[in-house]
């Protein structure tokens, strides 16, 4: 079961195209990395699936509605990595303000992220660091044990030390909650994240479970006899480059015995193949590179 | 209405400092018009204007506690009810404006020697009535603001075409009927701020909203400036239940007792006052008349060469010994044209005789249905003032001065049903005065209660307007 959808999503701000056909499916359960370089979109998408912006066309079903009521926000927690927070309020007040605002708030949790955070209590937010401020915004939508958490850009501007704290938290939550985040930091990401979508000038690329991704994307290198790079390669074969006697490619479409069965139609007996599996930033820098030399 | 009060107390925190001052400055303005000094209220005017930016300000950090222009507050993606925000935000105002003015208003009455109980039922409309045109506008706008600098600039660029407009606007006096066209004004803002408000609350779409606080602003600061009176009159004649039947009444032009020219203008003067002898018969006894307004078109032929609408001091109706003449004024172009038509139309009420005082020097006289009255003098200059709780008052104020009746003494009367005028929560006090070199006391004041409010058309075919011309 999908637990955010959106259907031929469009968003137009005046005449620049924000989104444009997008489908998007988040499974239940999964931990949904949302990827794409600046200004692909993936700010836009969250908000209109927050409901905080309208699309221009299509529509967004979160928790199977088109439109958030309380009784749905009340199992999303949100954070964002611009949220404006009401920072007169010491950390302490600010939990406790929003504790009625959720019957499933679960004081015990509320002050175990507090510790584990290391949040000062009775400091007022306007005097937190960015990072501490992102705790806090994280601590506080984490303690009524959301259903669905969605993250925009949470460790944007953030040292390694806050960005594992915030991972640590929000992994002790991942266990019951659906997690949709948006980040560049795709080296954490990759490190938590059970599917990914990749958003490019408004459309979706592609979207699919970590694993399936992992396994497709390999980085093939090949050492010939004879100089010369054949023309008529496969499309899925990104970023082909030639050094000497040696070819490398990125194949998007891995499957070893296709791949091997392609190398030897075009190359002959090569002397050696090299395959490796790559990590996701290669494959989201393989990914924005190929877009660019097709555009 | 939990969460409406949860938020609310946030709000009470959030916003202590302010409604501390809130509170100070309410303290200060029941003081300032506390001061007897006649000449000094002034100051409580100018002071009203001070509490109601700070109110205007207070909304304003009250709205923006949870802002609602703009995508990255954190308030939007929690389980707030709208209703319940809305409720938090208008509680807070009713606790924290609506309820210190009413005890400062009721406090100020009191101590001024005026009933309260007698005039709860006014308090309460006043606040209402402020409550509407004043508060909810300030709140209304306050959410199409993402911040105070832009709120700031807003309510700057807001007042300034508020005051343009104000300033080129047409005559204040309206005979009476002001009351309508303050409601129309309250009413059209009301509904302004209450649709922006609602639209805001439940869509959160500012562009739409901006455009309906502007039609609301525009629209209710047009009316109030540039509609003419005679619709508010007309309404009056047809609705307001007469107390004593009009239809025999018959006012009826008489020729002029001289013709021709009685002297020469200088060259400046461009405006001519006319003096038109009329009969006035079918007066049932102990009843009374005067003009609310005297609208005058010119005619040459059929065709309308000059005319004047809804300048109530433009055109009245002069008691005389024994008689009664109209008195008008229109350019000097047209009284030297040649002979011409002229049709006129009266706005009158009869009234009849309520009570008489005579107000002695250094004394205070209470006249039923105009106030509590006083001689002031203060060098050299004299005041006839009186004062009225919460309302302008409802009779007619008449002054026998030298033999001579002066209608309409104070030019305060409002012929309004509602137990407070649209201003009076600010000011509870109304103070009504005029002033001149001479002193007025002993003078006798004359309270004269509205009976019926009908019209009157009147032609004079074929005139010589110089025949009419009055020399001063």
């Amino acid at each position: 079961m999908n637990i955010l959808r959106t259907f031929d999503l469009g968003k137009k701000f005046r005449s620049a195209v924000a989104l444009e056909g997008l489908n998007l499916s988040v499974p239940e359960g999964s931990v949904f990395a949302l990827i794409g370089s600046n200004g692909a979109g993936k700010t836009t998408v969250i908000k209109i699936l927050m409901n905080i912006l309208q699309p221009t066309s299509g529509h967004t079903e979160t928790l199977g509605r088109r439109k958030l009521s309380p009784r749905e926000l009340q199992q999303i927690g949100y954070v964002s990595e611009n949220q404006e927070m009401p920072e007169w309020m010491t950390v302490e007040y600010f939990m406790a303000y929003l504790k009625p605002f959720y019957p499933t708030w679960d004081d015990a949790r509320a002050e175990e992220l507090l510790r584990q955070f290391e949040l000062p209590r009775d400091r007022k937010l306007k005097h937190l660091s960015r990072g501490m401020k992102m705790k806090a915004a994280l601590a506080s939508s984490l303690a009524y044990r959301p259903k669905l958490i969605v993250l925009d850009e949470p460790f944007s501007g953030l040292d390694p030390l806050v960005r594992d704290e915030l991972i640590e938290g929000l992994l002790e939550s991942a266990s019951e909650a659906t997690i949709l985040i948006s980040s560049h930091d795709l080296a954490e990401i990759e490190s938590f994240a059970s599917h990914v979508g990749y958003l490019d000038s408004g459309r979706l690329r592609f979207s699919e479970e970590m694993t399936a991704l992992s396994a497709r994307f390999r980085e093939v290198e090949v050492t010939l006899d004879r100089n010369g790079l054949p023309e008529n390669l496969p499309p899925t074969w990104l970023r082909p480059e030639k050094s000497a006697a040696v070819v490398r490619f990125v194949d998007s479409q891995f499957d070893e015995a296709r791949t091997m069965a392609d190398i030897r139609r075009l190359f002959g007996d090569p002397r050696s193949v090299s395959i490796n599996p790559m990590p996701l930033r290669s494959i989201f820098v393989t990914l924005e590179k190929a877009e660019r030399k097709a555009a | 209405m939990k969460q409406a009060l949860h938020i609310f107390s946030k709000d009470v925190r959030h916003l202590r400092w302010e409604i501390g001052i809130s509170l100070l400055l309410m303290v200060t303005f029941v003081l300032i018009q506390l001061r007897r000094d006649f000449v000094r209220h002034a100051d409580a005017a100018v002071f009203s204007y001070f509490l109601l930016a700070f109110w205007a300000f207070l909304c304003a950090r009250l709205i923006q506690a949870e802002a609602i222009r703009g995508d990255r507050q954190f308030w939007i993606t929690r389980p707030y009810e709208w209703r319940s925000l809305l409720a938090a935000k208008l509680l807070f105002m009713v606790v924290f404006i609506g309820i210190p003015l009413f005890v400062a208003d009721a406090v100020t009455l009191g101590m001024e020697g005026f009933s309260i109980t007698s005039n709860v039922v006014g308090l309460v409309w006043s606040l209402i009535l402020i409550t509407a045109g004043t508060l909810l506008a300030f709140c209304a706008f306050a959410t199409l603001t993402r911040g105070l600098t832009e709120w700031m600039l807003g309510a700057v660029m807001t007042v300034g075409v508020l005051y343009v407009i104000a300033v080129i606007a047409n005559e204040k006096a309206w005979g009476g009927v002001e009351w309508m066209r303050d409601y129309g004004y309250v009413a059209i803002v009301f509904i302004a701020s209450t649709a922006v408000l609602l639209w805001q609350y439940a869509r959160r779409g500012t562009a739409a909203a901006m455009v309906m606080m502007a039609a609301g602003w525009l629209g209710s600061s047009l009316f109030i400036n540039y509609s003419h009176s005679s619709w508010a009159l007309e309404l009056e004649t047809r609705f307001f239940k007469p107390e004593v039947d009009p239809s025999s009444i018959r006012v009826a032009v008489r020729s002029p007792a001289e013709r021709g020219r009685k002297g020469v203008l200088p060259e400046w003067q461009q405006a001519v006052s006319l003096a038109i002898p009329v009969d006035i018969s079918g007066l049932p006894e102990g009843v009374d008349l005067i003009s609310d307004q005297v609208d005058v078109a010119i005619m040459d032929g059929r065709k309308e060469i000059w005319a004047r609408e809804g300048r109530p001091g433009s055109g009245y109706l002069e008691h005389l010994p024994g008689s009664h003449r109209l008195l008008v004024q229109v350019d000097r172009w047209v009284v030297e044209r040649g002979p011409v038509n002229v049709g006129l139309t009266l706005y009158l009420t009869s009234l009849r005789d309520s009570a008489s005082r005579v107000v002695r020097p250094g004394e205070t006289v209470d006249v039923p249905g105009a106030g509590r009255c006083r001689d002031v003098v203060e060098g050299r200059d004299s005041w006839i003032v009186c004062e009225s709780p919460l309302r302008a008052p409802p009779n007619v104020l008449v002054v026998e001065l030298g033999g001579v009746r002066r209608d309409r003494f104070l030019n305060s009367t409002s012929y309004s049903p509602f137990p407070a005028d649209a201003d009076s929560a600010i000011i509870p006090l109304g103070r009504y005065s005029h002033s001149g070199p001479v002193h007025f006391a002993p003078a006798t004041l004359t309270s004269l209660e509205p009976l019926a409010h009908f019209r009157r058309d009147l032609d004079l075919r074929d005139v010589t307007l110089t025949d009419y011309q009055l020399l001063r």
